[in-house]
C-alpha cells in the first residue's frame, strides 16, 4: 500500500449561539422520520449557524404508512418549518432505485456544489448509497454530514438485552454498490462494528461465515455505560474463538474508525474484508468512507422486515463532519 | 406506574412495618444474569457470584424489605461502569490523538505539512503527571507513554519542563472538581501553554479550568445523564416513579457505609458527585460509596485504594 | 495464573463455519463409528449419484462436508504421515477415491444476483458465469496445491493440462504458461463479475464478459481435461463438488444447479448440504425435466439417523459423549484432572424421587396433591372428607411423593386403596407378583416423568431439566443444540460455582436447569427472526407448547407425555399453509418422526411430527416422545395455531371419562429408553 499522507479532519460539535459566519448549503438531504432527531438540524439550523437553500426529504412509504397518529404528526412536522423543500418517495428496502432516480428528481441538484446530508434518520444502506452516488455521479468534492445523538435508548424493564431495533425476519444483504472483491484473497475477515442489538451480529456472522471476526466497540461511547451494553448484548459473538480481542473506536467519530479500519486492512493484505456497520451511525459513516476509498471491501447489512418504531429518546449533541471524497 | 413488589422470600415477619418500594425492577434472577454477562464480557471476570452475595449482605432491610433492597442494589451494580486495562490503554491512545487534533487546529505556525507540524507539536510538548509520583496521574502516564510510543525525553516535571517546551501536557485519569489541576495552575509557567489530558472530566471542571488558563481535553465528558440522581439520569428512564426511593436507598446506605471509613465522604460520593464508575486499578471516591467503602461496617464490591497524605499507623510483620 | 484465569468454556465454538482445518480435525467425531447408516464413509467419495445431506441448524452438515473436503483431508494425511504411517497426500486421497471441493457462497452474495432493475434471465447468465468460474477456481487451486507439494509433476501439468484449459478459457488465456497463470486468468474473469455487481446498483451497465460460459463448460469440462491429461487422476479419482447451504440459493439459481445435479458425468458428482425442505424447486432448465429423489439424487437426513437412534438405541448418547470429550480435552484443568466425561459433569440421569422431595420440601402443605381426590369431576363417585382422609392414610408414602401421585391416579381409575397399598408394598419389597409387576411397569416405564411434571404443576413450580440423559433428549438429534446446552451450563457454573466446576468436575442441577430454560426461551424468540414466516413459526411453537402442556398436566393422565401431532392432508394442498409447514420443518421448529407411524397404536400409518424438544423447558413438557397418541391438526386449527396468539386449546380425544378405565392402547406402547 502507498504511504498515506496525514490530514486534519473536521468534526464539530454544533453549539447553539450567535455565529458571525453562516455556512450556506445548496442542498440538504434528509430522511423523514417520527424520531425527534429527524428534524433537529433543521429546527436548530439558525442557532447552529447553517442555512440550507433547499431540502430534499426522503419520504419512506414503509415508515409513514404504519404510524399511529402521534408518531405520524411527528413524522410530518417538517411541514411546519417553512422550508424550500421537495419530497422524494422511496422504499426503505430498495435504496438503489431511489438513488438512481435522484438525478431526475431535481434538475438543479446536478449543479450543486455544496451539499449536506443529515444521517440521523436514514438507514445505513441508504446513506451509504447516497454517499457513493454523490462521490461517483456528481462533481462534489466533499460533503458535510450532520448527525444528532439520541439522549438515551429504550430498554424495556431496564434490561439491556431487551433492546431490539428491528422485528421480524432478517436478511443479510450486500449494500448496493459495495460488493467488494474477494478474488485473490485467501480468507474472509468480517469486521463487526458492535451495536446494541446482539441478534444482528449473530445473524450476520452465521450467514457470512468468516474465517476471522474482528469486533470494534464504540468507545468512548455517547454515554459511559453504552460501551458495556454493546458487549453484553453481543456475547454470543464474543465467546467464539474465531473472534479476536475487542478493539475500540470512538462512537461519534467517523475518522477514528476510518484510521482503525485502515490499520487493520494494512495487516490483512490477503483477506477479503467485510464490514458489518451495525454500531453507531458516525462509525458507519467512517466505514462508508473507508469502503469508498478501498472498493475491494464489502459492506454487509441485515435488512429487517420491520424497524422498531421507537428505540431512542430525545436529542443530545449534534455534530457536523466534513467528509472528503477526493483523498490524496 | 406504581406496582407494589411482592417479596419472593416469605420474610414477611422480618419486613413487617417496612415501607414497600414503589418500583418495578427486573427480578433478582434477571439482574444476576445481566451482571453475569457483564462480568464475563466486560469486567474481566473480576467478580463471582460469591463476591456479589457478600456485598449484598450489607443491605439488611434498613430502608426497604431485604428482597427489594437486594434487587435495588443489583440494579445499581449493573449500572456501574468498569474500565478494564485494554480500555484504559485505548483511552490513552484516544487522548493523545485528541491532543494532536486540538493542537493542529490551534497551533498556527505557518507550516502546511501536517506530518511535519505533528512532529513539531510532539517535540515541543512535555508530558507530566498531574499530582505526585505514586498518584493515579503518574500511573496513567506510564500507559500513556507506552501506547503512544513517546520518548522518555518528552517526559518531565510539570513545573520544570525543558526550555524548548512550548506546551506542558498534564495527564490524569479523572477530573471532576478540578481542585488538583487548579492547585497546579497557581504555580504554572504562564508563558507556556498548559493542557490537561484526562480520561474523564466533568463539564463544570472543564469550564473552570479553561477560565483559569488550562485547556482540558478529555475522552469522556460526564454530563447530567451520568449522575445517578439528576433529572436527566439515564438510569431511571424506565422507572421515573422510583427516583425518590432509589435516592433514599443510596443516601442511607451511603451514610452507613461511611460510618467507620477512615476518610469519609458524602453519602453520594465526594462532593455529592453521584457517579458509578471505576478503573481496573482503583475506584474514585466520586462514585457512590456503597460500591467501594471498606471498613468494619461495610464490605466493598469495587475496591478503592485510599490516598493518604500521611499514613497514621503502620503495622510491620514479625520478620523484616 | 490460577485455574480461573486459564478457564475457557470448552463449548464456546459451535459453528463449523468459523472453524479452521485444525479445529475441524480436533473436534471431528465420525458418525459412521457410532451409527448404522444407509451410506458408508466410502460412499462420500465413491457413490456415483449425487447425495443430498439434509438437516436442521446445528446437526453437523457443514462440519461433515468440510471434513471430507480437500484442505482437511490433506491435513489429516499430513498428520498421519507425521505419526509414521507411510504414504503421501495423493496416495491418501486416492485411497479415499476422490477429492472434495467445498463451496459455500454466503447469503449476501447469492442475493446480490437479483433485482436492481435487471431481468432475471440476465442474472441467470451472470450467476452461471460466476458459479462456473468459482468451481473452476476451486479445481485449479487444489491442483496447484498438489503441484506445490510435489504430489503432481509440474512439467506435465504445464505441458498438457494448462494448454487444454487455457484453450477452454479463451483468448485472454492464450499466453498461459503455467497453472498459476490459469488461476490468474480465472480470477480476472471473476473480477469482471464483481465489477458489474458494483456498478449495476447505480447505473444501467451491461454485462460483457471476456468469455461467456454456459453451465457445465468449466464445472464438468475442466474435470474431463484433468482426467484425460493428469495420469494420477486417470484411475478413478472422483471430483466431488460439495455445495453447502443450498437453501441460500434463490429459486432460479437452484434451477441451474439442479440441472448440473441431474446430468453429472462420470468422474464428477455432487454432495449437497442443506436444511430440511431446502429445495425451493426441483425444476431444471429444461421445462420438462426435474430432479427426483432416488432417481437423480440420494437423500440422507441427519436427524433421521440421530432421532431414530435416540428412541431405540444408545449410540446417540455415546456419540455426544465423544463429541463432548474432544472439547473437554482442550481445557487444561479438565485434562489434568481427567474430567473428560460430560455425563459425570451433568449427572447421568435425573433423580426424580429426589427432585420430587425437594419440590415439596419447603411447602407448608406437603400433601396438596391429594386435593385431586376432591375434584368430583374426575371421580366416578364423590368422596367426602372422611373418605379422602382414609384413602390418604392407606396410600400415603411421604418419602416418595411420586408414588403417592401414582396411587392417586390408580384411585381415580377405580382401584381399591388396599389393592394399591399392596401393589406398592410388593413393588418396594421386590416381591415377584403380577400386581407388583404392573405397579412397577406403570411407575418406572410409563408414568414416572409424567408424575413429576404433574406434581410440579400442582405445586405451581417448574419442572427441572438436568442430567446428561435429559440434555441428549432436549437436543432433539441436533448436536449443535447439545453443545449449546453444555455451553450455557458451563457458563453459569463458572460464574456461580467455579470451585465445584473446576475442583470436582460437577455442575449443580439448578444451573443446568437454568441453562435449559434460557436456551428454550432464546430459541423460541429466535423463531421470530426466521426469514420467511418468522412470526408465524413463533406463534406455532408457542401454541403447540401450550397445547401439549395441557395434555401433560392432565391429572387423569389420559394421554401422558403427548407431544406429537399429525396434519390433515388438506394443509399440504394449501400453498401458504404448506409453505409455512415446510419452513417449520426446515428450521427444525418441528421434526418429523423417522418413519411413518400410526397416529394412535393400531391406526393406519401417517407422518407424525413433534415439537422440537429444545422448547420443552419453556412449557414444562416432557422431553420424550411416547408414541401413544398424536394430536390431529385439521387445516383450520393448523392455521389458527400458525396465525393467532393464545389459541384456545382443544384438549383431547375425546373420551376418557372420570373414573373410567385407564387408557390402554391395543398394541404395545413405546417404552422409555435411556440413552446410557
Amino acid at each position: 500500500m502507498p504511504k498515506i499522507r496525514s490530514k486534519e479532519y473536521n468534526m464539530q460539535l454544533l453549539h447553539p449561539g450567535h455565529h458571525d459566519v453562516i455556512t450556506e448549503y445548496d442542498y440538504l438531504l434528509t430522511a423523514c422520520g417520527s424520531d425527534f432527531r429527524a428534524y433537529q438540524i433543521l429546527r436548530m439550523s439558525r442557532d447552529f449557524g447553517v442555512l440550507f437553500r433547499k431540502v430534499l426529504f426522503f419520504n419512506f412509504e414503509e415508515r409513514h404508512s404504519c404510524l399511529d397518529s402521534t408518531l405520524l404528526e411527528a413524522y410530518q412536522s417538517y411541514e411546519g418549518l417553512g422550508l424550500n423543500a421537495s419530497l422524494i418517495g422511496c422504499s426503505i428496502k430498495d435504496p438503489s432505485t431511489c438513488v438512481k432516480a435522484l438525478r431526475d428528481s431535481d434538475p438543479d441538484f446536478r449543479s450543486a456544489t455544496k451539499v449536506a446530508l443529515d444521517i440521523s434518520c436514514f438507514t445505513k444502506p441508504y446513506f451509504f448509497c447516497l454517499l457513493k452516488y454523490l462521490k461517483e455521479q456528481t462533481m462534489i468534492s466533499d460533503v458535510t454530514v450532520f448527525y444528532t445523538e439520541p439522549m438515551s435508548y429504550v430498554f424495556s424493564k431496564g434490561l439491556y438485552q431487551s433492546y431490539h431495533s428491528t422485528s421480524g425476519p432478517l436478511s443479510v444483504m450486500e449494500i448496493p454498490g459495495f460488493p467488494g472483491n474477494d478474488t485473490r484473497t485467501t480468507k474472509k475477515v468480517l469486521v463487526v462494528l458492535l451495536g446494541f442489538d446482539g441478534e444482528l451480529s449473530s445473524f450476520i456472522t452465521e450467514d457470512v461465515a468468516p474465517d476471522d471476526t474482528l469486533v470494534i466497540n464504540g468507545f468512548p461511547a455517547y454515554a459511559p455505560k453504552f460501551k458495556e451494553i454493546s458487549l453484553i448484548n453481543n456475547e454470543k459473538l464474543l465467546i467464539s474463538s474465531a473472534t479476536g480481542p475487542v478493539l475500540y473506536s470512538r462512537a461519534n467519530s467517523p475518522f477514528e474508525i476510518f484510521n482503525l479500519l485502515e490499520h487493520l486492512y494494512e495487516k490483512e493484505t490477503s483477506a477479503f474484508f467485510n464490514i458489518a456497520p451495525i454500531g453507531t451511525k458516525p462509525m458507519a459513516l467512517g466505514a462508508c468512507l473507508f469502503a469508498l476509498v478501498y472498493p475491494a471491501v464489502r459492506i454487509v447489512y441485515p435488512l429487517p422486515q420491520k424497524y422498531a418504531d421507537v428505540t431512542t429518546q430525545e436529542c443530545w449533541n449534534s455534530w457536523s463532519y466534513e467528509i472528503p471524497f477526493r483523498t490524496t | 406506574m406504581l406496582i407494589y413488589f411482592n417479596s419472593r422470600y416469605g420474610n414477611e415477619n422480618k419486613n413487617a412495618g417496612k415501607q414497600k418500594m414503589s418500583i418495578v425492577l427486573p427480578s433478582e434472577e434477571e439482574l444476576f444474569y445481566q451482571i453475569m454477562l457483564t462480568v464475563d464480557n466486560v469486567w474481566d471476570n473480576k467478580l463471582s457470584k460469591k463476591d456479589i452475595e457478600k456485598w449484598l449482605c450489607n443491605f439488611n432491610g434498613a430502608v426497604f424489605p431485604v428482597a427489594d433492597e437486594r434487587r435495588l442494589a443489583l440494579y445499581v451494580l449493573s449500572s456501574f461502569v468498569y474500565y478494564n486495562e485494554n480500555e484504559v490503554r485505548h483511552l490513552c491512545r484516544t487522548l493523545f490523538s485528541d491532543y494532536l487534533h486540538w493542537m493542529l487546529l490551534h497551533e498556527k505556525d505557518g507550516n502546511s505539512d501536517v506530518e511535519r507540524k505533528l512532529d513539531s507539536i510532539v517535540y515541543t510538548s512535555s508530558f507530566c503527571p498531574l499530582g505526585k509520583p505514586g498518584e493515579s496521574g503518574a500511573f496513567v502516564l506510564y500507559y500513556f507513554r507506552q501506547e503512544n510510543n513517546i520518548g522518555t525525553k518528552q517526559m518531565s516535571d510539570a513545573l520544570h519542563p525543558p526550555s524548548y517546551t512550548k506546551t506542558v501536557v498534564l495527564v490524569d485519569d479523572v477530573t471532576i472538581s478540578g481542585d488538583q489541576a487548579n492547585a497546579y495552575v497557581r504555580m504554572a509557567d504562564k508563558s507556556k501553554r498548559n493542557v490537561l489530558l484526562t480520561f474523564i472530566a466533568s463539564k463544570d471542571a472543564t469550564e473552570v479550568l479553561c477560565n483559569n488558563g488550562i485547556q482540558v481535553i478529555s475522552c469522556i465528558t460526564l454530563d447530567e445523564r451520568s449522575k445517578f440522581f439528576s433529572n436527566d439520569a439515564n438510569l431511571y428512564r424506565d422507572f421515573r416513579s422510583s427516583f425518590e426511593d432509589c435516592k433514599r436507598f443510596a443516601e442511607e446506605y451511603g451514610a452507613k457505609s461511611m460510618t467507620y471509613q477512615e476518610k469519609p465522604v458524602e453519602p453520594l460520593g465526594y462532593k455529592n458527585s453521584q457517579y458509578a464508575f471505576g478503573f481496573f486499578y482503583n475506584t474514585p471516591d466520586n462514585s457512590l460509596p456503597i460500591f467501594w467503602a471498606d471498613n468494619q461496617g461495610w464490605t466493598p464490591i469495587m475496591k478503592r485504594y485510599e490516598k493518604f497524605e500521611e499514613v497514621p499507623y503502620r503495622e510491620f510483620p514479625r520478620f523484616v | 495464573m490460577n485455574s480461573l484465569d486459564l478457564f475457557r468454556n470448552p463449548f464456546s465454538d459451535y459453528n463449523a463455519n468459523a472453524m479452521d482445518t485444525k479445529k475441524i480435525l480436533d473436534y471431528w467425531c465420525s458418525p459412521f463409528s457410532f451409527f448404522k447408516s444407509p451410506i458408508s464413509e466410502q460412499d462420500i467419495y465413491q457413490h456415483d449419484m449425487p447425495i443430498v445431506f439434509m438437516g436442521g441448524r446445528g446437526t453437523g452438515k457443514t462440519m461433515f462436508l468440510k471434513y471430507f473436503s480437500y484442505p482437511v483431508q490433506r491435513d489429516e494425511a499430513l498428520r498421519k504421515i507425521a505419526s509414521g504411517i507411510s504414504g503421501n497426500i495423493l496416495s491418501f486421497i486416492k485411497s479415499r477415491g476422490g477429492i472434495g471441493f467445498y463451496l459455500r457462497f454466503d447469503g449476501p452474495v447469492l442475493r446480490s444476483f437479483e433485482g436492481k432493475g435487471l431481468k432475471p434471465e440476465i442474472w441467470d447468465a451472470v450467476f452461471t458465469q460466476y458459479f462456473e468460474l468459482q468451481v473452476c477456481k476451486s479445481y485449479i487451486e487444489v491442483i496447484l496445491d498438489l503441484v506445490k507439494r510435489e504430489q503432481l509433476p509440474r512439467d506435465e501439468i504445464d505441458k498438457e493440462f494448462v494448454v487444454r484449459v487455457s484453450q477452454k478459457l479463451g483468448a485472454s488465456a492464450g499466453k498461459c504458461r503455467c497453472i498459476e497463470d490459469i488461476l490468474s486468468v480465472v480470477e480476472n474473469m471473476l473480477e469482471e463479475i464483481t465489477s458489474f455487481r458494483a456498478k449495476i446498483g447505480f447505473s444501467s451497465v451491461q454485462f460483457v464478459p471476456s468469455k461467456p460460459f454456459a453451465a457445465q463448460d468449466l464445472s464438468f469440462g475442466i474435470v474431463e481435461i484433468a482426467i484425460e491429461t493428469i495420469n494420477e487422476f486417470k484411475d478413478g479419482v472422483k471430483f466431488v463438488i460439495m455445495v453447502d447451504e443450498y437453501e441460500n440459493y434463490v429459486e432460479r439459481q437452484q434451477v441451474i444447479l439442479n440441472t448440473l445435479l441431474k446430468f453429472v458425468t462420470p468422474g464428477i458428482t455432487f454432495r449437497i448440504g442443506m436444511r430440511l425442505e431446502g429445495f425451493h424447486t426441483y425444476d431444471t432448465i429444461s421445462p420438462k425435466e426435474f430432479i427426483k429423489e432416488g432417481r437423480d439424487y440420494t437423500k440422507f437426513v441427519f436427524e433421521d439417523i440421530l432421532i431414530k437412534d435416540q428412541q431405540h438405541g444408545q449410540r446417540y448418547g455415546r456419540f455426544l459423549m465423544n463429541v463432548a470429550q474432544k472439547r473437554l480435552e482442550t481445557v487444561q484443568e479438565f485434562r489434568e484432572r481427567k474430567f473428560l466425561n460430560i455425563s459425570l459433569f451433568l449427572g447421568k440421569r435425573e433423580n426424580l424421587e429426589e427432585e420430587a422431595c425437594n419440590l415439596i420440601g419447603n411447602e407448608e402443605n406437603k400433601t396438596k396433591h391429594f386435593d385431586i381426590l376432591s375434584r368430583t369431576e374426575l371421580l366416578r363417585t364423590k368422596l367426602d372428607d372422611k373418605a379422602i382422609k382414609n384413602i390418604k392414610r392407606v396410600i400415603s408414602k411421604p418419602e416418595n411423593p411420586l408414588l403417592e401421585v401414582l396411587n392417586i391416579l390408580w384411585i381415580i381409575r377405580g382401584v381399591e386403596p388396599k389393592t394399591i397399598k399392596k401393589a406398592m408394598d410388593e413393588y418396594l419389597e421386590k416381591v415377584s407378583s403380577p400386581l407388583a409387576k404392573k405397579y412397577g411397569l406403570d411407575y418406572v416405564n410409563k408414568y414416572k416423568l409424567s408424575l413429576m411434571i404433574l406434581l410440579a404443576s400442582i405445586y405451581r413450580k417448574p419442572k427441572m431439566y438436568y442430567s446428561f440423559n435429559t440434555f441428549c433428549f432436549l437436543s432433539s438429534g441436533i448436536v449443535g443444540s447439545f453443545i449449546d446446552l453444555c455451553r450455557r451450563s458451563f457458563q453459569y457454573a463458572y460464574f456461580e460455582d467455579p470451585d465445584t466446576l473446576l475442583g470436582k468436575g460437577l455442575i449443580p442441577n439448578h444451573l443446568q436447569n437454568r441453562a435449559a430454560r434460557d436456551m428454550a426461551k432464546t430459541e423460541l424468540e429466535m423463531a421470530n427472526r426466521i426469514q420467511n414466516y418468522g412470526h408465524n413459526l413463533y406463534l406455532f411453537a408457542k401454541n403447540l407448547g401450550n397445547l401439549f402442556e395441557k395434555y401433560q398436566k392432565d391429572p387423569l393422565m389420559r394421554y401422558p407425555e403427548t407431544n406429537q401431532f399429525t396434519i390433515d392432508a388438506s394443509i399440504r394442498g394449501d400453498r401458504e399453509l404448506d409453505d409455512m409447514f415446510k419452513t417449520a420443518l426446515q428450521w427444525s421448529i418441528i421434526q418429523a418422526k423417522p418413519s411413518l407411524q400410526g397416529q394412535t397404536p393400531g391406526a393406519s400409518k401417517t407422518d407424525i411430527y413433534t415439537l422440537n424438544r429444545t422448547f420443552s423447558p419453556a412449557f414444562d413438557l416432557t422431553y420424550r416422545t411416547r408414541g401413544a397418541y398424536s394430536e390431529k391438526l385439521d387445516a383450520s386449527y393448523f392455521k389458527a395455531l400458525m396465525t393467532q396468539d393464545n389459541v384456545k386449546i382443544r384438549f383431547g380425544p375425546r373420551g376418557k371419562k372420570a373414573g373410567g378405565k385407564s387408557v390402554k392402547p391395543k398394541s404395545k406402547e413405546g417404552l422409555q429408553q435411556r440413552l446410557i
